[in-house]
Parts: structure tokens; C-alpha cells; sequence
């Protein structure tokens, strides 16, 4: 089975946080342990959001790739300028992270990938089939339910849909407790959205992995 | 003239060696060695059963359809990058609420190293020649019957059975591997295919051979002192010497597996 867990990044997750207020950000990149430290006034790696002007034009997605160098993880870039406004995706290439954090402060406030709260958003591609009881491990009320299918893999025709469905995402949205919708049914491989509008700091993890 | 002689006819001789059978037990051999392209740590348990006993003058018990009881289980590892193609997720983008839209990036799929356990029993039937073995062990008189040269062992139907269940279980390990989705056919086939059967012949047989090579049944066993107590008081209990021993196959009306016993008081 998959691991879904956005406390715990690997690389079929992504996490992506919108910037809306100008000014200094600065993060750190852990594992889920070290989640809990402060984040350092001066670290490693930062954002700088300029104001929005009417030049800048529409908002715009940067990514940032994780890797691990020794035993730290490390932002590439480290340092990025964009506009208030877009948005800043973080992904590993490396299957051999085994999960790590994106924790940060600035001018609008905290940002926590293991704590979604404002207009943050999660990915996971599934890889393997079966029905995946998501809550929020971070004690809070939302849950639901990802049904992933198997194929016939010995259907070429299949196969070919199954290749052209992998290009489609399925959206979540999720606002206070509302989550919209609370059961999907994907393909095996397919990759599903949690748009986190506003929240208090929530997960989306399988309720398997949730200590009771 | 020996002091005592017995004789064995053949249906005798079929139930002593199948109790000899049942005195051996299991024998078990662990260790590894190649499947094919791969290499396999296994560990293997084997019993013998049944056969037909015929006597052939002078010094030949033939076992014949004699069964070899096999329990085989190993593991190997299978990298399956090494057959499936590179696959990537392609690059997904969906509109959000709160932008216009997000972008996942092409993410492409890491194929990991896997490990198939695989289990398999079955019986394979031979045919042996044993010779007589009689000899002095410590205190005991010992006759065995000693397989003469390796015994042939029709593999080819445990081989193809044992290719089966690496199909099976190749089936199961791959099920869990993320992403398989309709690669999974062509990975168990490559997987087997890989192998083949002269893959699993060649580790089948280096773990069965053993087994039969040197086989030895102890047929019949007897301290070579013992007391023998007297019908009724106030005789005393005679202790017994088996000074020698010999065994051959006779060969008269029928033919017989005989004793032939020298001893002193």
C-alpha cells in the first residue's frame, strides 16, 4: 500500500504554498521529528516576495526540488524572488527521502507542510489500488475516502486509458471542516489535489498510520 | 556352519527397508545457489517412503518407484528496473481555488529491488541399487544397505512445478510494488522467463542429489553383547557375544535376503 502521509514528504508527494503578503520568507526543510524546532530567524533557504505590480503580470508557480546532502536536506534553489501572489511547489526526485518537512515563517505569517492552513496544497499520486481512509492526524475533523482501482493489465486498450488518465489530477478542497468531495474513485497511478483553502493546521495521512 | 541363519524374502525385506524409511526421518540442507540469472539462499527437508524391494543375487536390493519426500523453500532478489521500462508520471495541472492553476512536476517512478519467497513440496519416484553394508558400529552390529552410484531423479515435473510457483509468487510480490499497474504481466513473465526451466533444474538439482547420493538405510541393528535370561529360576541370565555377521542375497526357490549369525557364550 501507499503511504499517504503529508506530514511525511516523498517523492510522489508535492507540497505548494501561496505567498499573498510582500516581504522575507525563510524555511527549513526536516524530517517530520524536527517539525517541532523553531525555525531559525536566518535560514538556510529563503523567499523574497516583491508587491504585485500590474508588470508582473499573472501569478506564477516556482518549484523548488528537496535533496538530501549527507544527513541535510537542501532547497534547490535556495533562495527565490517572486511576486505576492504565486505560489512555490516543493517536490524530491529522490525515492530514497523517506519523508521530510517544509517549515517556514515570513510576513504572512507560518507555513508548515506536516500543518496545512492557508491556501496550501498537498499532491499524491497513488500508486497501488485499494480504499484509503484519510484524516486529519493533526486531531482535527475532516476525513475521507480515495478509492483507488486496478486495471486489467493484460488490456492494451486499457492500458492506453490508463497512460491518458494519468495527465488528469482529481481536486479536494478543503475550508474549515467542508471537504469537497469526501469520496473519489481514481486509477491506479493517478494523482489527487488537496487544495487546503483555510484551516487550522490539519494532515491529510491514512487513518492507518494515525496513533490512537 | 553359522549358529543362527535367517532369511528375508522380499515382501520381508519391503517392510524392513520401509521402517528403515521411517528411522531415518527427515533430513534437511540449507544453502544457496544460482536460479538462472539470479542467486537463491534456500533451505530443503526430504523423506523417503514406499518402494518395491527385489533382491538380486548376490549382493544387489533393488528399491524400485522409492519416493523422495521434497520440501523446498528459497528467496531471491529481482531488480526490477532490469525489465520494466523507465516510466514517469507525466506533469499534472489542475485550476485551484485560490490560483489560477498548480502544476505537479514529471515525477519518474524509482522500480525497486524486490525479494519472491517461494515455497514448494512434491514427491519424485526412483529407482536405486543398494549394496550390503555389515559392520561393527561401537557396539552395535549394524546392516545397511548402501546406494551403489547417484541415483537418477526425473526432475523435469518438480522443475516445472517449481517454475509455477515462482510465476505465483512473483505474482503476489509484484502486486505490491507502486505503479506496477499493467506492467505486472509482463513483469511476472519476465521474471520467469528469466529463469526458465533449466534455471530451476540447475538449482533443483545440486539440492535433491544430495539427498540420494551415499543414501543409506540401517536395515537391521543388534548389540553386539547381550544378555539373554533363562525361561525359569534358579538358571542364570546367559550373556551372548555376536562374534560375526554376514548378509547376502541368496538366490533359491525365491529369491532371499539372508543372515547368517556366529556366537558364544
Amino acid at each position: 500500500m501507499d503511504t499517504l502521509d503529508s506530514r511525511s514528504l516523498r517523492y510522489i508527494d508535492c507540497f505548494a504554498q501561496k505567498f499573498a503578503t510582500p516581504g522575507h520568507v525563510h524555511y527549513q526543510i526536516s524530517t517530520l521529528a524536527g517539525a517541532c524546532l523553531p525555525v531559525e530567524d536566518e535560514g538556510e533557504f529563503t523567499i523574497d516576495i516583491d508587491a504585485r505590480s500590474e508588470k508582473s503580470g499573472e501569478s506564477q508557480q516556482h518549484n523548488v526540488q528537496v535533496r538530501r546532502e549527507g544527513n541535510k536536506f537542501v532547497a534547490d534553489p535556495p533562495h527565490l524572488e517572486i511576486h505576492a501572489g504565486d505560489m512555490v511547489l516543493w517536490n524530491t526526485p529522490d525515492p530514497g527521502i523517506t519523508g521530510y518537512v517544509v517549515v517556514g515563517k515570513g510576513a504572512g505569517g507560518k507555513f508548515d507542510s506536516s500543518a496545512l492552513n492557508t491556501e496550501a496544497v498537498f499532491t499524491h499520486a497513488f500508486g497501488t489500488p485499494g480504499e484509503y481512509n484519510w484524516v486529519d492526524a493533526n486531531k482535527g475533523k475532516i476525513s475521507g475516502v480515495i478509492r483507488v482501482l486496478s486495471l486489467d493489465p493484460k488490456d492494451k486498450e486499457q492500458c492506453q486509458k490508463w497512460l491518458a488518465s494519468l495527465e488528469q489530477g482529481t481536486l479536494i478542497t478543503i475550508e474549515g471542516d467542508s471537504v469537497r468531495p469526501q469520496m473519489i474513485e481514481i486509477l491506479t497511478g493517478q494523482t489527487v489535489f488537496w487544495a487546503v483553502q483555510k484551516a487550522p493546521g490539519i494532515s491529510i495521512t491514512d487513518s492507518r498510520l494515525v496513533v490512537k | 556352519m553359522p549358529d543362527i541363519i535367517a532369511a528375508a524374502d522380499e515382501t520381508a525385506a519391503s517392510n524392513l527397508i520401509h521402517a528403515a524409511e521411517t528411522t531415518l526421518g527427515t533430513l534437511t540442507k540449507s544453502g544457496s545457489g544460482s536460479l538462472g540469472p539470479f542467486t537463491a539462499a534456500w533451505f530443503a527437508s526430504a523423506s523417503f517412503s514406499g518402494g518395491m524391494v527385489d533382491l538380486i543375487a548376490p549382493n544387489v536390493v533393488r528399491i524400485a518407484n522409492c519416493q523422495l519426500n521434497y520440501s523446498l523453500g528459497f528467496n531471491f532478489s529481482f531488480d526490477l528496473s532490469s525489465i520494466l521500462p523507465d516510466f514517469c508520471l507525466p506533469q499534472i495541472c489542475i485550476p485551484i481555488p485560490f490560483d489560477g492553476k498548480l502544476c505537479t512536476p514529471k515525477i519518474c517512478v524509482n522500480w525497486p529491488t524486490i525479494t519472491i519467497p517461494v515455497s514448494n513440496s512434491g514427491v519424485i519416484n526412483f529407482t536405486a541399487d543398494f549394496s550390503l553394508n555389515v559392520h561393527l558400529s561401537g557396539s552395535d552390529w549394524l546392516i545397511d544397505i548402501v546406494v551403489v552410484g547417484i541415483p537418477f531423479l526425473q526432475i523435469g515435473p518438480a522443475a516445472a512445478a517449481i517454475l509455477a510457483a515462482i510465476g505465483l509468487a512473483a505474482s503476489l510480490a509484484l502486486l505490491a510494488v507502486p505503479f506496477i499497474g499493467p506492467f505486472l504481466a509482463a513483469a511476472v513473465v519476465g521474471i520467469t522467463a528469466a529463469i526458465g526451466i533449466a534455471g530451476v533444474t540447475g538449482l533443483l538439482g545440486p539440492i535433491l542429489t544430495p539427498f540420494v547420493s551415499g543414501l543409506t538405510f540401517t536395515v537391521y541393528k543388534q548389540p553386539k553383547l547381550f544378555q539373554v535370561l533363562p525361561p525359569a529360576l534358579p538358571d542364570p541370565a546367559v550373556n551372548i557375544n555376536l562374534d560375526a555377521i554376514t548378509a547376502v542375497v541368496a538366490s533359491s526357490n525365491e529369491d532371499e535376503l539372508v543372515i547368517s549369525v556366529d556366537i558364544s557364550a
